[in-house]
């Protein structure tokens, strides 16, 4: 049987086009040139890797895996919430007028991958609950709410809908806000909400496409920093299950006792759910071995149903479109150890 | 870097903010999901109730339903389709189609055509598919499939299966039927019970030339003369009651007008449920019978009229031929009896008396013959005693038997010898079998005559020593013109007539008449057989030899035409002591009445300026005296005739002197 390995999204855009965009902002159509030459590079490299599924690397995305839907939105201003990372913080956009839309949608991504991928694209696109957080505590004169939250699960639905139309292979949610609501609240009353928000939008999908949607987690990866990475997962895991999908995508590689959390999943999932585990760490400067990559896949199938198991990087290499604190190519390198080190996992499985 | 307390409060402070209306979309989306489970659970609910109704409605219906999936897998079927296709349960129960398939093809004549024809309809993807399946053991089914489609994606096929072996049947019959209306020649129409044509067949566009789009839904009523249009009523009362209208010859008009001779029948339509509803009329275009009809009748017509112009030429030739056989038959007659007359002359006068008799009783079997195959042979029936007629009869012939030195052997042992006949007509069969006897019997030969009762009827007997008839010849003997042997009419003359007159004067009394030969040279045999009758007072016969009275004499106006017959009779009836006066005419007959009385008017038929009857009217109008008419017109219609203008007697030329002297010795008694 064979483990199947999906990457996040993420890689590193080139130099050139992070200068570029710096200069002229991201929706110049001038750049359009820049943005499907790091696309195209960024898919051969992920194909030479060997991965089953690859992304287009979210090179388009800007200015990160959450906002690039309503970065250039006329009703956004950038003095949202700041996100804390242990070495530095981000600051979300903030909702000044109704009504919500997007300005730009990930299944516009898929039709300029598809021009050059060979191989299953997958497409990560962004948690409702985590867009959630741009309409402001004090309420926004004419637009309640309620019904920034009715617009906000349209936009969503419609964009993964499309996303699946389009034939991407898997449709993963961004939740990376799952374990900052525990630390934001640690009753687990935002969690919950946040889990019940995106299980609204879940519910508007038949049985059979959320087996194609997935859900990401992790402590965040920014700049080689985390931001909930002292939550513990066994705050999240047991409502994370609760989630209307078919896959879940959870970092591992970087926690400290991946055991717990391996017991923990073994507790909560359940049986028409598979959870890819993380075998690599992109905040970690090294790269991993396809035997360490092995070694960790083996150790999750003692507390996974080897059926029930996938392998993933625990997080984006590159979540911040400016993020340059790992190279492309050290991306891809740890990416081909994932791709070996599943297959060697594999290949000792079947042996079994 | 930590964050700061501001900036986490207000993240926290938003986040629970929307946390809060995320419940309330929660907590609505759940009340939408109890809705929508609710109504769910309704749904359910009556999607049992139309799966267990259309289950029933399946099961229900008279045609064979299977249903299959895109795959062509069995999906369902109802109870009528294994009973249609006679499959077993189990193969049914397995759900598998290939077997299936394979079973049901095997009842026909080509199983893989069937199959591949499956795939065929499979394969094409088309919304409908229609055919008919001919089995081998003669059953017929109508196969009817739909695509079934959810949301524009086929998801299966549903298959009816309808037998039609009876249907079809019929309808085969059905078409012979037409077949066979649309190439009567009778016209063949339908019509309702308002008289509106509902059917028109070849055979009716051909007989009236109106097409059946011109007739079919208007009234029958414009076929119809105005004169003839209470008929339709009179059809449809009786159409009506459920009744048959038998042929019934009528006009009709075509479309060119012209009006048609037809025979029809009509017949009621009736319903299943026997209500009649219609009538079905056959028209037969009559017009040529008709026409060949009325030529027949022109035909019987002009035969007739050729028929009695025949007659008159045979009554004319009768008074021709009889007229001047008259005074021969007279002369010779008395001359004959005279006995002054020497021996030698009386055998010549004799031989002349038979040869005119003989040449009369041509006359009459020709006469007679005429009104045998005319039909016109009348019969005046009464209670006769046989034996007084056979008696008559030998006394005509006495002579010739005693010329030829014959011996006679009677015996008339009949106890019942009464019959019911015309004592005319037997007397002459007796008599042409006596004179057949005589005349084929060599010189002092031998006849015998008897007779006898057998099972209640009279039977006459007789035999001769003869020339006898070879058994070849005997079957013919009593067709017209036929003697037998040429040889025979040559030696004895005759023209034939005389058994066959006799045997249909018997046929007429319900009597026989039979032959036996031993062969030639052997004698022949003769059997009559008659209907013996209770005896009662028999008549006698009018002018017979044997009935003679006490003579006076007599004051006569003898009136012909022909002046050997009215000098002969004047001279013999003058010798006989009567006083005659004679005329050539009526009109010096009546003169003679002007100045002189008669006891009896003795007058031939026809008269050169008048008739025997104009002038027997007259004559009795002007004296009263007895009328004898003498005529050469011997039918009983001349009789009639005769009776009828006023004679008292009727003879027919020639007349042996005798019986008109007997005649007149009955008048002075």
């Amino acid at each position: 049987m064979t483990i199947p390995t999906e990457p996040i999204g993420s890689i590193p855009r080139p130099l050139a086009l992070i200068e570029a965009i710096k200069i002229s902002g991201s929706l110049d159509p001038a750049l359009d040139p820049l943005f499907d030459e790091a696309i195209r590079d960024t898919i051969e490299r992920f194909e030479a890797t060997g991965s089953p599924v690859i992304t287009d690397g979210e090179q388009r995305k800007y200015h990160n895996f959450a906002t690039y839907c309503v970065d250039g939105l006329p009703n956004i201003a950038p003095d949202g919430f700041k996100l804390p990372f242990i070495t530095h913080t981000r600051q979300w956009p903030r909702l000044t007028a109704g009504p919500f839309r997007y300005l730009m949608r990930a299944d516009s991504f898929i039709d300029v991958a598809k021009r050059y991928a060979r191989v299953p694209l997958k497409q990560a696109v962004i948690s409702p609950s985590a867009l959630s957080l741009m309409y402001p505590a004090e309420p926004i004169p004419g637009y309640p709410r309620d019904e920034f939250i009715n617009d906000l699960l349209h936009e969503h639905e419609t964009e993964m809908r499309r996303c699946l139309d389009k034939g991407a292979h898997k449709v993963q949610i961004d939740f990376t806000e799952g374990r900052l609501a525990i630390k934001l609240d640690p009753s687990g009353e935002l969690l919950n909400s946040f889990i019940d928000l995106n299980n609204l939008a879940l519910a508007r999908f038949s049985a059979e496409d959320r087996q194609r949607l997935g859900v990401h987690t992790c402590p965040g990866g920014d700049r080689d920093s985390t931001h909930s990475a002292d939550v513990d997962y066994a705050e999240l895991l047991p409502s994370l299950f609760e989630l209307q999908v078919g896959n879940f995508y959870i970092a591992l590689a970087g926690e400290k006792d991946r055991v717990r959390v391996l017991k923990i999943i073994r507790d909560y999932m359940k049986p028409d759910q598979r959870v890819f585990i993380g075998v690599v760490a992109p905040i970690d400067p090294r790269v991993e071995t396809p035997e360490e990559i092995r070694d960790r896949i083996l150790e999750g199938a003692r507390y996974i149903p080897v059926e029930q198991l996938g392998t993933t990087d625990d997080c984006g290499f590159s979540p911040f479109s400016d993020d340059i604190s790992t190279s492309r190519e050290k991306a891809f390198e740890k990416i081909r150890a994932r791709v070996l080190g599943t297959s060697l996992a594999t290949a000792i499985i079947e042996d079994k | 870097m930590e964050p700061n307390d501001d900036t986490e409060n207000l993240l926290r402070s938003s986040a629970l903010q929307t946390a809060s209306s995320i419940l309330q979309a929660r907590q609505r989306a759940e009340q939408e999901l109890i809705q929508a489970k609710q109504a769910l659970e309704l749904k359910t609910k009556e999607l049992a109730h139309s799966l267990s109704m259309m289950r029933a409605t399946l099961e229900s219906t008279t045609d064979g339903i299977l249903v299959t999936d895109g795959d062509g897998k069995i999906t369902g079927f109802n109870e009528k389709y294994v009973e249609m296709w006679r499959l077993p349960r189990e193969l049914m129960d397995a759900q598998a189609d290939r077997p299936l398939r394979k079973v049901a093809s095997q009842q026909f004549n080509d199983p893989e055509g069937f199959i591949a024809r499956i795939h065929e309809i499979e394969a094409s993807s088309l919304p409908e598919s229609f055919d008919v399946l001919e089995f081998a053991d003669g059953r017929v089914f109508e196969r009817y499939s739909k695509l079934q489609s959810v949301e524009d994606r086929s998801v299966g096929r549903v298959w009816s299966f309808r037998d039609i072996t009876e249907r079809n049947q019929a309808e085969i019959i059905f078409q012979r039927l037409a077949a066979i209306v649309n190439s009567s020649d009778d016209a063949i129409v339908g019509k309702d019970l308002n008289s509106i044509v509902t059917s028109w067949n070849a055979g009716a566009e051909r007989i009236f030339g109106y097409s059946a789009s011109e007739m079919i839904g208007t009234s029958i009523m414009r076929l119809i003369p105005p004169d003839h249009q209470g008929e339709e009523e009179l059809i449809l009362t009786r159409i009506r009651r459920g009744e048959r209208v038998d042929p019934i010859e009528t006009v009709r008009v075509g479309k060119d007008g012209r009006l048609l001779d037809v025979s029809i029948t009509v017949s009621p339509i009736k319903d299943s449920t026997g209500k009649v509803i219609g009538a079905s009329k056959v028209a037969r275009d009559i017009s040529e019978r008709k026409r060949a009809e009325e030529r027949l009748r022109a035909a019987k017509v002009s035969a007739e009229r050729a028929n009695q112009a025949k007659d008159d030429f045979m009554a004319v030739l009768s008074h021709e031929l009889r007229t001047p056989l008259t005074p021969a038959l007279a002369a010779a007659s008395y001359l004959a009896e005279h006995e002054e007359l020497p021996p030698n002359l009386r055998e010549e006068v004799t031989a002349i008396r038979r040869n005119v008799q003989f040449e009369a009783r041509l006359i009459d079997d020709l006469l007679d013959l005429t009104r045998i195959t005319r039909g016109k042979l009348e019969l005046h029936p009464e209670t006769v005693d046989a034996h007084r007629l056979l008696h008559n009869a030998l006394t005509i012939v006495h002579e010739d038997i005693v010329r030829k030195e014959l011996e006679v052997a009677t015996d008339l042992v009949a106890q019942d010898h009464h019959i019911s006949a015309d004592p005319i007509r037997i007397q002459q069969v007796f008599w042409n079998l006596l004179n057949n006897a005589v005349k084929f019997t060599p010189q002092r030969g031998k006849i015998t005559i008897r007779t006898s009762n057998d099972g209640g009827r009279f039977v006459f007997e007789i035999t001769d020593t003869g020339i006898g008839i070879e058994p070849e010849h005997q079957a013919r003997i009593f067709r017209a013109f036929e003697q037998g042997e040429v040889s025979i009419i040559r030696q004895f003359g005759g023209l034939g007539l005389g058994l066959t007159i006799s045997q249909t004067l018997l046929k007429l009394h319900g009597g026989t008449i039979s032959v036996h030969s031993d062969g030639k040279n052997r004698g022949a045999s003769f059997r009559v057989t008659l209907d013996v009758v209770q005896e009662t007072t028999v008549p006698s016969i009018k002018a017979t030899n044997g009935d003679i009275a006490i003579a006076r004499n007599l004051r006569l106006l003898l009136v012909d035409d022909h002046a050997d017959t009215r000098r002969i009779l004047s001279r013999l009836l003058g010798r006989c002591g009567h006083e005659v006066s004679s005329a050539d005419c009526g009109q010096s007959a009546l003169k003679l009445m002007e100045t002189e009385r008669f006891d009896a008017l003795i007058s031939d038929i026809g008269l050169p300026d008048s008739s025997g009857y104009e002038l027997v009217r007259e004559a009795k109008r002007r004296q009263p005296m007895q009328g004898i008419a003498l005529s050469g017109f011997g039918m009983e219609e001349d009789v009639r005739r005769s009776l009828e203008a006023g004679f008292d007697y009727h003879l027919t030329k020639p007349v042996e002197f005798q019986e008109l002297r007997a005649l007149l010795q009955k008048i002075t008694s």
